[in-house]
């Protein structure tokens, strides 16, 4: 990733270079971070699935089951669902109305991919501002879920409040590279450094199953 | 006004090529600060929680995950040789294959993605080498994938039924007759081009309806099959017999799919073992169409195979899992932006405005619904076809409720609709997976033969899909006259309403 860093590079290092091999470095972090929590969510997908199987196989067998089984998979899901949310935008899952993106120039291209994040940011950033409103507000209430079992609210709540505001971090993240590939390496030129080699570039591609019918 | 800044900024957002969530979500809340009160923006807390709890919502991920797996396991490939061998003799030969392994992979898929790749990657080689023509074979690959989302389990549907509140249940049994019917007019469309373009389509040679050789190859495969179709009996049945709501049975089908997948990916470990059994027996004629051949030796597997097929389930699972994830959070993330869009429009009166516009035009339900086609199918050809769905339908649905429109017969024409959408150039998702699918076979082609890659052009699979959009049209338009044909199922099983 940050091939800047090896011995491929021999000319001066300036704060530029080094800020620029700090940021690449934590984009690294952040995308093995974000799979990991990918692969969490789907091992509670997967499990999901076996507990419900379990569940509704004991309720006609007469088993002994867990109670409250709508409940429990609604706050796993919402887990699942919410903290593979970075992961995907990383991974460039989400759907774009693309119909114009071939025809833009480069540089319009360009500031249409900001434009798009940008959009995402604002609104991860508001939904997640008032999840953990409703969280804080949640937990002074004292409020518990009406259904079994009885679950203190600001627990699933705060969940998917972390899942959004991972989102958030992925977009700020990826708002943040955007520039520090562009003004960076041109600062560090100015500064005297010679050419950086080396784009920031996704951990996963595209697939071809990225928008599902 | 607010109608009118509210669709002005709806085709600016999508012009500038915004992520479909981003859009729809950031159009709610700008709408809701600069046209109602800066404190509606609370709603995103609620909406939140809702989307990401609801039990029905939960079987997207479930049914997602059960065709990954299914979709990684190999089982794609079995399912078609076994297929292959029921439909050879009809015009058109062994492109009906298509079509019926597509409408079986969907019962257990939901994908049309899916379906389409699956299905192409194993069937598009050795058409290739028969002397099909290339055109039909492409358009009947990219309509049978789009059976994925009409044959129940649908996601289409799921979706669909949370955005207009309907039976998820009662959906699913309406997509089940047009589906069929819709498999059956790919066939028809098939057979008949077959017959009047006879070079496009070759006579097979095979094992004929008189054969004892024949039938009993044929019966044996059913057996092949028979954990598929207790899959898809398992979650369909389980609907339709009432013992489960749709996020139960999707339950079923990951804990199935999970089984059935790590069962036929460690085929290598057992099939020795069933295959020294069935030779004891005497029942030769299973071992060799089992797997590999007759001169196959029976031993059992050594260490490393059974490491090596360890390696493989864990990486199909891990796969799987990853897939599944990366488009639950998609699917999620547009539900939340699309429910928030539908509140704000319905806060602010703007859902209002647009029913009484649809009303002061005094169109009955059969003449609104006769106009949403046409809409479609000209939105469909330019807008991604799961965009096209979340973008519209919370718009529409209160101008569909005023004029009295049964959501379930409407939603299973949106599907249909939505399945031409993904079929129709030059912005249908299926054409480019398939054309990216057959450039991987001509590349794998050029390199084992040593030749350069031959040059095609995603043309012939515009031009291959053209028929079967017109099958699409014509079960469109017959569900459009015949509303029974959704609505018979449903109603038998549910009751009428």
């Amino acid at each position: 990733m940050s091939n800047i860093s090896n011995a491929n590079y021999t000319g001066r290092r300036t704060p530029a270079l080094h800020l620029l091999i700090v940021i690449r470095a934590l984009n690294a972090k952040a995308d093995t971070l974000y799979k990991y929590l990918g692969y969490l969510c789907g091992l509670e997908i997967l499990l999901l699935g076996f507990f419900i199987t379990y569940q509704v196989a004991a309720r006609n067998l007469e088993w002994p089951r867990a109670p409250g089984t709508d409940a429990i998979s609604g706050y796993v899901l919402g887990m699942a669902a919410t903290w593979g949310l970075a992961y995907t935008l990383r991974s460039d899952a989400n759907v774009r109305i693309d119909v114009l993106l071939p025809l833009m120039g480069r540089r319009t291209r360009a500031i249409a991919d900001l434009a798009a994040v940008m959009g995402l940011c604002f609104l991860a950033y508001v939904v997640t501002w008032k999840m953990w409103g409703d969280v804080i507000n949640s937990y002074q209430l004292n409020q518990y879920s009406t259904d079994y079992p009885r679950t203190p609210l600001f627990l699933p709540k705060a969940f998917i409040a972390v899942g959004y505001s991972l989102l958030l971090a992925a977009t700020l993240q990826m708002l943040v590279s955007t520039f520090a590939e562009k003004l960076l390496p041109a600062i560090h030129k100015f500064l005297g450094g010679a050419k950086i080699a080396g784009e920031y570039v996704d951990s996963e591609p595209a697939s071809s199953d990225r928008r599902k019918g | 006004m607010a109608i009118g800044v509210a669709f002005g900024l709806m085709g600016a957002f999508f012009m500038a090529g915004m992520y479909v969530a981003g859009a729809l979500g950031c159009l709610s809340l700008i709408m809701l600060f600069f046209f109602g009160r800066p404190e509606l923006w609370n709603i995103m807390s609620s909406k939140a929680f809702d989307v990401n709890t609801g039990f029905i919502l939960a079987s997207i991920p479930l049914f997602l995950l059960m065709g990954e797996l299914i979709n990684r396991s190999g089982i794609g490939e079995r399912m078609y040789a076994v297929i292959s061998r029921w439909v050879w003799f009809l015009p058109g030969g062994l492109v009906h294959t298509n079509i019926v392994s597509s409408a079986l992979f969907a019962a257990c898929s939901g994908s049309s993605v899916a379906t389409s790749a699956t299905i192409s990657r194993v069937s598009l080689p050795s058409f290739r080498q028969r002397g099909y023509s290339e055109r039909m074979v492409i358009g009947s690959l990219a309509a049978g994938g789009t059976l994925g989302i009409l044959i129940p389990p649908s996601i289409t549907l799921i979706l669909y039924g949370v955005l207009v509140e309907e039976s998820v249940g009662r959906l699913f049994m309406a997509g089940f007759i047009p589906g069929l019917l819709l498999a059956a007019s790919f066939m028809l469309m098939i057979a008949m081009t077959a017959l009047v373009w006879r070079g496009m389509a070759p006579r097979e040679q095979g094992y004929g309806l008189t054969s004892r050789h024949g039938w009993s190859m044929r019966i044996i495969g059913i057996f092949q099959l028979l954990p598929i179709l207790a899959l898809v009996f398992l979650v369909l049945g389980a609907i339709y017999l009432g013992l489960a709501s749709p996020g139960e049975a999707a339950a079923f089908g990951v804990t199935g799919a999970f089984i059935l997948a790590i069962l036929f990916n460690s085929a290598e470990l057992f099939v020795p073992s069933v295959r020294r059994l069935l030779r004891a027996t005497g029942l030769t004629g299973v071992s060799d169409s089992w797997s590999e051949g007759p001169n196959q030796p029976s031993v059992l597997p050594d260490r490393t195979t059974v490491s090596a097929v360890m390696e493989s389930n864990f990486s199909m699972v891990r796969d799987s899992l990853l897939s599944s994830v990366r488009t639950t959070g998609m699917i999620f993330l547009i539900l939340l932006a699309a429910l928030t869009l539908s509140f704000a429009f319905a806060r602010l009166g703007i859902s209002q405005q647009i029913a009484e516009v649809i009303s002061a035009i005094n169109l009955n339900d059969w003449q609104l619904v006769l106009v949403l086609v046409v809409f479609y199918l000209a939105l469909g050809t330019f807008m991604e076809s799961f965009a096209m769905m979340v973008t519209t339908v919370p718009i529409l649905l209160p101008a569909l409720q005023t004029a009295d429109v049964d959501l379930v017969w409407f939603g299973v024409i949106m599907v249909i609709l939505v399945e031409a959408a993904l079929i129709s150039p030059p912005e249908g998702i299926n054409l480019y997976v398939l054309h990216g699918v057959r450039r991987d076979i001509d590349r794998e082609e050029a390199e084992d033969t040593d030749r350069p890659m031959a040059e095609r052009t995603i043309k012939d699979v515009w031009i291959g899909v053209l028929p079967f959009m017109v099958c699409m049209a014509a079960i469109a338009g017959l569900v459009l006259a015949f509303p029974q044909i959704a609505l018979w199922l449903p109603n038998l099983v549910y009751g009428a309403r």
